[in-house]
This record gives C-alpha cells, sequence and structure tokens, in this order.
C-alpha cells in the first residue's frame, strides 16, 4: 500500500461507479468462484 | 455485450494477517491469482498477466498454471491478445506481460513512475516486486509496447480503466453489469488491503445478456 486516505478514497469511487448494479468483484478472493459461474476448473464467468 | 472471465492461475496459502492491513488474526487465508479476460468486442482484451513459473517456486505459490494456458483454454490465443489493462505493478500483475508477445501493456502514468523511482530500494515495496520485469517497462515502452495512461480512459466501446489509488501509485479496475444470476461479490471479502492502481470499469448501454 501507498496511501491510506487514496486507497479509501478508491474504495469510494469504486463504489460510486458500481452504482445501483452494485457489482464489484474482489480480486485474489476465492469466492469469486463460488459467487458467478464455473465454467470449467479455473475459469469462471462473471458476466 | 462483453463476457467478462476470471481465470485462475494460481493459489497461496497465508494467514489474514498478512493480507489484511492492521488485521490481528493469524487465521489461515488462500489466495486466489487471477487474470481476467473481456470478450465479446472487436478483440480480446486481457487484465493483468500474472507471473511466470519462477516465481510461483520463489515464493511458494501452489498450483500455478501459466497464464497463457488459461488464456488459451478460454479459447484465446496468447499471441492475439492486443491490449493487456494493467491495473498495477506488482509482480503478480505485471510479471507475466511476456506472455502475450503482441499486447500492448496500458498502465497509469503514476504507477509507471513509482516503481520505475525512488522508493524500490525499500524492503516495504521490493517485497511486492519483480525488477527485471519491471525493468523491461523502459524496452517494452521504447518498442511501443506500453501505453501510460493517465486518469480514466475509454478502452473499447462501454469498457473504461477508473485510475483508483492507494493500494499502489495508481491503478485501474474493470467494472460490469451483473446478469441477473449474480450476487454481487462483497468488496470487503478478501480484497486486497489497497485497490489496485488501475480498475478498469466497464458498462454497458444496453441491459447485459452476456
Amino acid at each position: 500500500m501507498t496511501s491510506l486516505p487514496e486507497m479509501l478514497a478508491a474504495f469510494e469511487t469504486i463504489h460510486t461507479l458500481a452504482g445501483a448494479e452494485r457489482l464489484i468483484v474482489a480480486g485474489h478472493d476465492p469466492e469469486v468462484a463460488d459467487r458467478f459461474e464455473r465454467v470449467e476448473p479455473g475459469i469462471i464467468k462473471i458476466v | 455485450m462483453y463476457q467478462v472471465y476470471a481465470l485462475k492461475y494460481a493459489e497461496r496459502d497465508l494467514t489474514a494477517c498478512q493480507f489484511f492491513y492492521r488485521e490481528a488474526s493469524h487465521a489461515p487465508l488462500t489466495l486466489h491469482y487471477y487474470v481476467w479476460l473481456i470478450l465479446g468486442g472487436p478483440h480480446p482484451i486481457l487484465v493483468d498477466t500474472g507471473f511466470l513459473d519462477d516465481e510461483a517456486r520463489a515464493r511458494g505459490i501452489r498450483n500455478y498454471v501459466s497464464p497463457a494456458a488459461m488464456v488459451e483454454r478460454a479459447g484465446i490465443k496468447p499471441g492475439d491478445v492486443p491490449i493487456a489493462l494493467i491495473t498495477h505493478l506488482h509482480y503478480d500483475h505485471w510479471a507475466g506481460h511476456s506472455l502475450f508477445p503482441r499486447a500492448e501493456y496500458w498502465i497509469q502514468r503514476d504507477e509507471v513512475a513509482f516503481w520505475t523511482g525512488p522508493f524500490g530500494r525499500y524492503e516495504a515495496f521490493r517485497q511486492s516486486a519483480n525488477p527485471d520485469a519491471l525493468a523491461r517497462l523502459v524496452t517494452l515502452n521504447y518498442a511501443n509496447r506500453v501505453r501510460i495512461i493517465e486518469g480514466d480512459r475509454e478502452v473499447l466501446p462501454g469498457l473504461r480503466v477508473h485510475r483508483v489509488g492507494g493500494h499502489t501509485a495508481s491503478a485501474a479496475t474493470p467494472l460490469g453489469s451483473r446478469s441477473s444470476r449474480s450476487r454481487p461479490a462483497a468488496a470487503r471479502s478478501c480484497s486486497p488491503p489497497t485497490p489496485p492502481t488501475s480498475t478498469a470499469t466497464w458498462r454497458r448501454a444496453s441491459p447485459c445478456r452476456s
């Protein structure tokens, strides 16, 4: 991390950009494979 | 309009306090390493490039599969990727760039400046860096393979990249409309302690049919 204030501002930016759809996909998160469609091992369709 | 895929290429076991900022817990945590593929436009867009197998061995990362092999498994030849959006320059996002030999790499200006600048000598940052891969930024730029961008930029119609700082000097993130089946992914659960410097966001003019 290089800047906590910038990071917190970035989270706000990301939520604003996501808007009403509220879809934010976290990097490095193993739950991505559970929350979205597994096409084949290691390949997950987000949209 | 666009289809977005997460392609997992590695896993790593560590503890919560090694990953989350100011986290005291030593609870075990598994990280997944992804590159992302955006299809449905005039050409594929790759987001991040992963790393090479030497890095997996050196850092004790398991279940490594080359990100290029994952892209191929998703139906795209690695040599046919014309644009790779680099969210930030940590080793796990940049050290695999040579796997995509024809890509133009889009990177935020502040991010390039940071990792080629004065702070690389400090362990706090060096531990996230692959210095050889970072050195290639210069030669790749002179070979016209790096597009240094500043702030928010359209990549393709309805697909934008947004700068978000803090995790590193400046990052970009993709964002997309979701299909009705998917639940929103919590930003909190296992997101890195800081967002990447670049965020690609894709917005659709029409409802998502994926």
